[in-house]
């Protein structure tokens, strides 16, 4: 018996062994940030695969050409420090002078001509290959000089350039070690440089000291992988981290009141509808339908009970945060009105049956086999093109609604308009259209709320980056 | 005694292909999982293009050959969402399934075992009473259930132990009780009433009569002897342990095999299943196989033959 | 203490029957009909004895609409796995030679792979849903009907009144029906009322790790699972389902093992 109850005294001493409090402490000295996130990089390859988690880890190692302002999501220089139109179909970049990688190797034209040309290579399976085919050609003016040939005006050219699409590789390593050899020592020009990844469990990044922005202050950040919310709560409460992602809003009070860390919110440009399917015959291919639907439903009162108020109701397609947003009316909600065209269109509202899927049948949505509506996040969606074109045309992988020539045309038209000020208009037509044709309910910007621990200074983005080069350790 | 082991070996890759089989032709009925895996705003043919070039277009038997022949040679293809060997992904978790797994085996057989000859030896006792209702409880308590409720008493109101991941041994203590209470409640009760049934024995009685020692007589008699059923059922458990890993790694995020193995299945992940298939029953068939083979020691009466 | 048990087996499988058979009159709210203005209000809330969840639906509804929905699992997979694996096993014990082994063989393979991760494999596969579960869990679960059954007719045919009975010239069908199955279906009925609960218990687990029955449909086990992300707030969405899905599997197991103790008690499972 006396094995038995050494066997019981054990959890206990484990228990006081693994009291947690002390870890948040001593990170503070270290200058320390553990983030947990809810999944784990696909890769550590860049720009190979197209998803949020592996980049935002991503970007920390690796930097891109242009960066975009946090607050108006307009690109501006990072690896880049000036661009112009040489022509329709021609882009000069001007590289900074000085930056080199985390092997000492220099960043110049080399490495645009090297990365773009390793996304083209059709041996590296990327998925940004299709993202990138409208450029033609890399061409090397000079080291510091660098020209992006496009078959035809690409405007949104810029806009690549500016997110984890174009994320710069250092030419000399991929050339002698190869992607395999990047995948599990990445090399970048980041704030950070890669220490370890121990896969399903956490990504350890330390401090680049010779970062050309500066230094970070935070000397480490791991990014640690907690899928379950309330496992990243508890280990947010317990100090083994110091930021959370997604906290959902019926649970905002528990961390306020804890404190040991605080909320932080920032309205992202990822948009969520419900899409109105016209693509498969039923009744959502009548006009009148659909503005029945927008008139029907309550997204005021939604917003309000359940997200708590944590979202921005959006009445268009596009979110405010995208740079080519322009503003529509939105449709009121009016059930008469509603009834009315229903009726109208020779429906009985009280008996009509409609199906709504969900979006964990992102299959459906490709294979055309979803009911009458179904409901889906898009994003973050920070320029018109990547929401227009795959979202309103027929023969797109996840589109609702399409076969509508006039708007067919206007996209065409409106996504290869290289004036500023020209896009501005030609998008602002492209909103109205859409607008009336009701292809969805608009239903809201989502609110991201982050908990932060309370010796951490940091804030959340619009584009839903996890941006640990602007992370400040304040010590209490 | 070889010719067994060869023979069983044998039969092991049998079942081994056989299960791949099934599993490859499962998955190939049941669609296209690239769509998972490209990103959202693509275009129909870019997709197609990409499935090409995975191999999806071709035959079934043509891919059927290249699975068989990938697997012979330890190549299962490459994980469709990790973009790395897939075998490589599923060994990279197994050492973690292993400690979690064998920590849960050790700590049902150091309190089961125990239980169940105390519950026997004092039969009808308050304290066999207590163990038969724990022992029941026990098993009827899922373990995902349970492994819930602690993380509610020990992570989030209490704050000892952390819910999830590794590091610490700390962290190990939740998935291991959770993994070890329904075997240790089954293996309890089979030690129980496996020893009752020795107990009677004649040899019992006449080792009793010759005056040895009552502990003696548990412990060189009654124990060895019931240790047959107790073997059978633990090394059939051993091999249930790794069912119970699925559950108990995704709850408390124990990036262990089973983990791995449920994430692929909901990313449609089918490269990384496979291989999963494949290390779980050679695993499994190699467990019972050791099982056969301690049966032998344990009982000279039992003959291994082929 | 045995027959403290065998009552408690049988106390406790009589309520969750009553409980499921009665659930729209004992809970008044449709367990579909969500109301945001009420969403997670505690246990004792007026109108709502166990609480509410995230979307405000009741949740006393939902977990005895939930024993409905795993009774109604259970009852499908054991009936047709016992059905199924029953007449395999016979057929099997009878036929010797080669489909007896080739049955064996497959049950091998079987049983080369957990239970849990054979189901939810398939699941997986072949997509999910209540349809789905209940031939998932069949398919998994159909070999130790097999085996059992093909040991006792092994056993059965041994003895001298069906020799006799084949030597008289009784047709092979007629011997297995009125000789061989009134002698194993003891077995039957034990290892299905052991096999119960395990069902129950494993739709539970697959339904939480998101293979099995999908929301909005009341499932314990998806119940559990959406109740991870409420346990901040509402202990009660992880609790009830749970003692109610334990209770049931309690009183199952208390009963197979009262039948185990009558019927056959030489049966190992």
């Amino acid at each position: 018996m006396r094995g038995l109850r050494c066997l019981l005294v054990v959890p206990l001493l484990l228990a006081l062994a693994g009291a947690p409090s002390a870890a948040a402490q001593d990170r503070v000295k270290t200058r320390e940030i553990v983030v947990g996130l809810g999944a784990e990089p696909r890769t550590m390859l860049a720009v190979t695969i197209v998803d949020w988690t592996t980049n935002t880890q991503l970007e920390h190692i690796y930097d891109r050409l242009l960066d975009r302002d946090a607050r108006t999501l307009k690109p501006k220089p990072m690896l880049a420090t000036a661009w112009r139109v040489v022509n329709d179909t021609t882009w000069e970049f001007t590289l900074r002078p000085g930056v080199r990688f985390h092997n000492g190797e220099p960043f110049n034209a080399q490495s645009v001509k090297a990365t773009i040309d390793y996304i083209k290579d059709p041996a590296s399976k990327s998925h940004y290959a299709a993202y990138w085919r409208k450029v033609k050609e890399v061409q090397i003016v000079n080291d510091s000089t660098v020209r992006l040939v496009t078959d035809g005006p690409w405007p949104s050219l810029i806009d690549r350039a500016s997110l984890t699409d174009a994320l710069m590789l250092p030419p000399k390593a991929l050339k002698e070690l190869g992607p395999e050899k990047l995948n599990q020592k990445p090399i970048g020009t980041g704030p950070f440089r890669f220490v370890e990844w121990k896969r399903d469990e956490r990504l350890v990044l330390e401090r680049n000291p010779d970062y050309w922005q500066g230094p970070a202050d935070a000397s480490r950040v791991t990014f640690r992988f907690i899928p379950e919310f309330s496992a990243r709560m508890a280990a947010l409460l317990s100090g083994e981290i110091d930021i959370m992602k997604d906290v959902p809003p019926h649970a905002l009070e528990p961390v306020e009141r804890s404190g040991r860390a605080k909320i932080r919110s920032a309205v992202s440009s990822r948009i969520n509808y419900l899409a109105l399917v016209n693509l498969k015959p039923g009744p959502m291919q009548d006009l009148r339908v659909r503005r029945a639907m927008n008139h029907a439903v309550n997204v005021d009162e939604l917003i309000a009970l359940v997200l708590k108020g944590r979202a921005t109701r959006i009445c268009g397609p596009l979110s405010p945060a995208n740079v080519d947003f322009a503003p529509v009316e939105c449709y009121q909600h009016d059930p008469a009105r509603a009834q009315a065209l229903f009726k109208e269109a020779g429906l009985d509202p009280a008996k009509l049956q409609l199906t709504l899927d969900t979006p964990s049948g992102r299959d459906k949505i490709k294979n055309r086999n979803t009911g009458d509506m179904f409901f889906l996040g898009w994003g973050p969606s920070v320029f018109g093109q990547g929401v227009m074109e795959p979202l309103f045309q027929a023969s797109q992988t996840y589109s609702s609604y399409g076969n509508n020539k006039a708007i067919d045309e206007k996209i065409a038209r409106t996504i290869t308009v290289v004036d500023a000020r020209g896009r501005a208009q030609a998008y602002a037509e492209l909103h109205q259209m859409v607008r009336d044709e009701a292809p969805w309910v608009p239903l809201w910007q989502q609110h991201d709320l982050y908990g932060v621990a309370s010796h951490v200074e940091w804030a959340p983005r619009a584009d839903e980056k996890v941006w640990m080069y602007d992370a400040r350790i304040i010590a209490r | 005694m070889r010719a067994y082991v060869l023979s069983r070996l044998a039969q092991t890759a049998l079942v081994v292909v056989l299960s791949l089989t099934a599993v490859f032709g499962m998955v190939r009925l049941s669609g296209d999982p690239v769509l998972l895996f490209m990103p959202m705003d693509i275009q129909a043919k870019d997709v197609n293009e990409f499935r090409q070039r995975l191999g999806f277009n071709d035959p079934l038997a043509v891919q059927y050959a290249r699975f068989m022949g990938g697997a012979v040679r330890g190549d299962f293809g490459e994980s469709l969402r990790y973009r790395s060997d897939a075998l490589g992904l599923v060994l990279e978790r197994l050492p973690a399934t292993l400690l979690l797994g064998g920590t849960a085996l050790g700590l049902t057989l150091v309190l089961a075992i125990p239980l169940g000859v105390v519950s026997a030896v004092h039969r009808d006792s308050p304290f066999d009473h207590a163990a038969t209702v724990a022992t029941v409880l026990g098993q009827a308590t899922p373990g995902f259930w349970l492994g819930l409720m602690l993380i509610y008493l020990f992570s989030v109101q209490l704050r000892w132990l952390p819910t999830g991941g590794t590091g610490t041994l700390a962290h190990l203590v939740m998935p291991s009780v959770v993994l070890a209470a329904f075997f240790a409640a089954r293996i309890a009760r089979l030690t129980r009433s496996a020893v009752l049934e020795v107990l009677g024995e004649d040899y019992v009685l006449t080792a009793r009569a010759k005056g040895l020692a009552e502990t003696r007589v548990i412990a060189k008699h009654a124990l060895r002897n019931s240790a047959i059923p107790i073997v059978t059922l633990a090394g059939l458990e051993a091999g249930q342990l790794l069912g119970g890993a699925v559950i108990t790694e995704t709850i408390f995020a124990w990036p262990g095999l089973g983990r791995l193995t449920v994430q692929a299945l909901l990313n449609r992940d089918f490269p990384v299943v496979l291989a999963a298939v494949f290390l779980i029953s050679v695993m499994y068939t190699l467990i019972n196989l050791a099982v056969d083979l301690l049966y032998g020691w344990l009982d000279p009466r039992v003959r291994l033959r082929a | 203490m045995r027959h403290l048990k065998a009552w408690l087996g049988i106390g406790l499988t009589a309520a969750t029957l009553v409980a499921a058979a009665a659930a729209p009159w004992l809970a008044r709210h449709d367990p579909l009909r969500a109301d945001f203005a009420q969403s997670l209000r505690p246990p004792g809330t007026p109108g709502h004895v166990l609480g509410t969840d995230q979307l405000g639906r009741d949740l006393l509804a939902r977990v005895l609409h939930g024993a409905r929905l795993a009774l109604f699992i259970g009852a499908c997979t054991v009936l047709i796995t016992a059905v199924g694996g029953g007449l395999l096993g016979l057929v099997a014990g009878f036929a010797e030679r080669w489909p007896s082994a080739v049955l064996m063989r497959i049950a091998d393979v079987q049983l080369s792979f957990p239970f849990i991760l054979l189901a939810m494999t398939i699941n997986a596969i072949t997509g999910l849903g209540l349809r789905n579960i209940i031939l998932s869990l069949s398919a998994a679960g159909w070999v130790v009907y097999a085996r059992v059954v093909r040991g006792e007719v092994l056993s059965v045919k041994q003895r001298d009144y069906v020799q006799a009975a084949a030597a008289l010239g009784m047709s092979r069908a007629r011997v297995l029906f009125r000789h061989v199955l009134p002698n194993v279906a003891p077995s039957i009925v034990v290892v299905a009322s052991l096999q119960f609960s395990q069902f129950i218990v494993a739709e539970a687990a697959i339904s939480f790790l998101g293979f099995g029955v999908q929301p909005p449909t009341p499932a314990w086990g998806s119940m559990l699972s959406e109740s991870r992300d409420f346990l901040y707030v509402a202990w009660w969405l992880a609790a009830f389902p749970g003692v109610a899905l334990a209770l049931t599997a309690l009183g199952v197991n208390l009963l197979g093992d009262w039948l185990r103790d009558t019927l056959d008690p030489k049966l190992r499972v």
